[in-house]
């Protein structure tokens, strides 16, 4: 996927950190390698970072850093989601997740009252989509059953959740990695939602709560 | 962690396991992973597998061949390990040799460490010989440099202090028509504050960087402060 690249020199000058907190937050995980980009320039190798993933995730560094320590941090970051599990009461207690959804969804939960991390992401999800008016109801389920039978199979793997309309049908799945989609022209894109960026407000949430 | 201890004399071929001490006095050949509380080497052991162990203690000579996860690692002779190494602690008296990453809390001592990938620690100070094949990556980097060259790809850090080993410089007055040298090479060196000498770089970037004698550089970037020693040599150098 093509994307906007930050070169070292820049990143720092614009958000006013040092090299020894670059490498120390590399060095705490909460930058992952991946966004270390090498590249050779006509000075010799330079590193580059994704633009806006790199300036978003400094931003919410900066933010953070002084109130909690950067271990956990890192494990805010970290794309494998925690093991979490929590009962409906916490949730509605919490605000983590509107009653709507809950009572949407609470037959599927019914027979148990606690709920994992994944179906909390799940919650998270449908929820947040119903809120922008994205989807209705009747999709927020689909989805809801899509998501909780497919999501373990990435198995922390990053993914896009993807939500197609046409004609007023809607389907849904989850893409993993970073892909293009081309889609004919009658079909409308009515959701893409990157689902390590949901999970990081999901536990940024939970552990303000 | 089960109670039982594995001890070897003289010389012996065995599967790995889980035990309370491992003690090889001799030589050991291990297939298979081994887990323990305390290892200890005087002699030669060759793992064929991975290695966890809270310390582990080596007086001569150890062949890992696999992941190794420690608290404390000294190393008092030779250490080839072919895998990532997680260590709190590494003690270094000879030389350690890795083929893949380090990951360390703190590194220190003598002698010689060469790491194919990359080596993060909150803290290393040796003296000898230091080779990373990617980046060095450090809260505190005080390498004197000793015996021979040293190279590291990248090294990037909160506080960078490169010296020459006083003693060598003594020795290296005796034998200054000989070959011999201990000189760092690097593509990149970054940290807040940079003290460099006999070292050989291409951009060296800081907010306080200090350039010492018999220094190379391509070029210098510098934020707060820049001094530069007489006997070093520096291309180009910019504030900004």
């Amino acid at each position: 996927m093509e994307q906007e690249l930050i070169s070292k020199k820049e990143l720092l000058e614009l958000t006013g950190i040092s090299y020894g907190q670059l490498y120390r937050w590399k060095r705490k995980k909460l930058i992952p390698e991946e966004w270390f980009i090498r590249k050779s320039t006509f000075t010799g190798q330079e590193t580059f970072f994704p633009r806006e993933k790199i300036l978003a995730r400094i931003e919410k560094i900066k933010e953070l850093k002084d109130e909690r320590s950067l271990d956990e941090l890192a494990a805010m970051f970290a794309p494998d989601p925690a093991t979490v599990v929590m009962t409906k009461e916490e949730i509605v207690k919490r605000h983590i997740v509107s009653d709507v959804v809950l009572q949407l969804l609470n037959d599927e939960l019914s027979d148990r009252n606690d709920v994992s991390f994944v179906q909390l992401l799940a919650l998270y999800l449908v929820d947040r989509l119903l809120l922008s008016g994205e989807i209705s109801m009747e999709e927020g389920k689909t989805i809801w059953k899509m998501f909780e039978s497919h999501y373990p199979k990435l198995q922390g793997k990053s993914c896009e959740l993807i939500v197609l309309r046409k004609m007023g049908v809607a389907t849904c799945f989850l893409a993993e990695g970073a892909v293009n989609l081309y889609i004919e022209e009658g079909a409308k894109l009515a959701v893409r939602l990157h689902v390590p960026a949901c999970i990081e407000e999901l536990k940024l949430k939970l552990s303000e709560g | 962690m089960a109670a039982r201890n594995l001890t070897i004399n003289g010389s012996a071929f065995l599967g790995g396991g889980t035990f309370h001490h491992v003690t090889v006095r001799g030589d050991a050949t291990i297939r298979g992973d081994v887990e323990c509380d305390r290892c200890k080497v005087f002699g030669s052991a060759d793992m064929k597998g991975a290695l966890t162990a809270r310390q582990l203690r080596l007086f001569g000579q150890a062949n890992i061949d696999g992941p190794v996860r420690m608290e404390k690692m000294d190393v008092f002779g030779e250490a080839d390990i072919h895998g990532h190494a997680h260590l709190q602690h590494l003690q270094l008296r000879g030389m350690v040799r890795v083929e893949g990453n380090v990951e360390a809390h703190a590194i220190r001592g003598y002698g010689e460490l060469s790491v194919s990938g990359s080596c993060e620690a909150e803290k290393v100070a040796l003296t000898g010989v230091v080779r990373v094949g990617q980046t060095l990556n450090a809260e505190q980097v005080e390498l004197s440099l000793y015996f021979a060259d040293s190279s590291v790809k990248e090294i990037g850090g909160r506080t960078i202090s490169v010296k020459r080993n006083k003693t060598w410089n003594a020795i290296h007055w005796l034998t200054r028509f000989s070959s011999l040298s201990a000189t760092l090479e690097a593509d990149t060196i970054e940290g807040d504050e940079v003290y460099l000498e006999y070292t050989k770089a291409a951009i060296v970037r800081g907010e306080r960087v200090t350039i010492g004698p018999g220094c190379e550089i391509g070029l210098v970037e510098y934020q707060m402060t820049f001094a530069q020693d007489e006997h070093a040599m520096v291309k180009e150098k910019r504030q900004r």
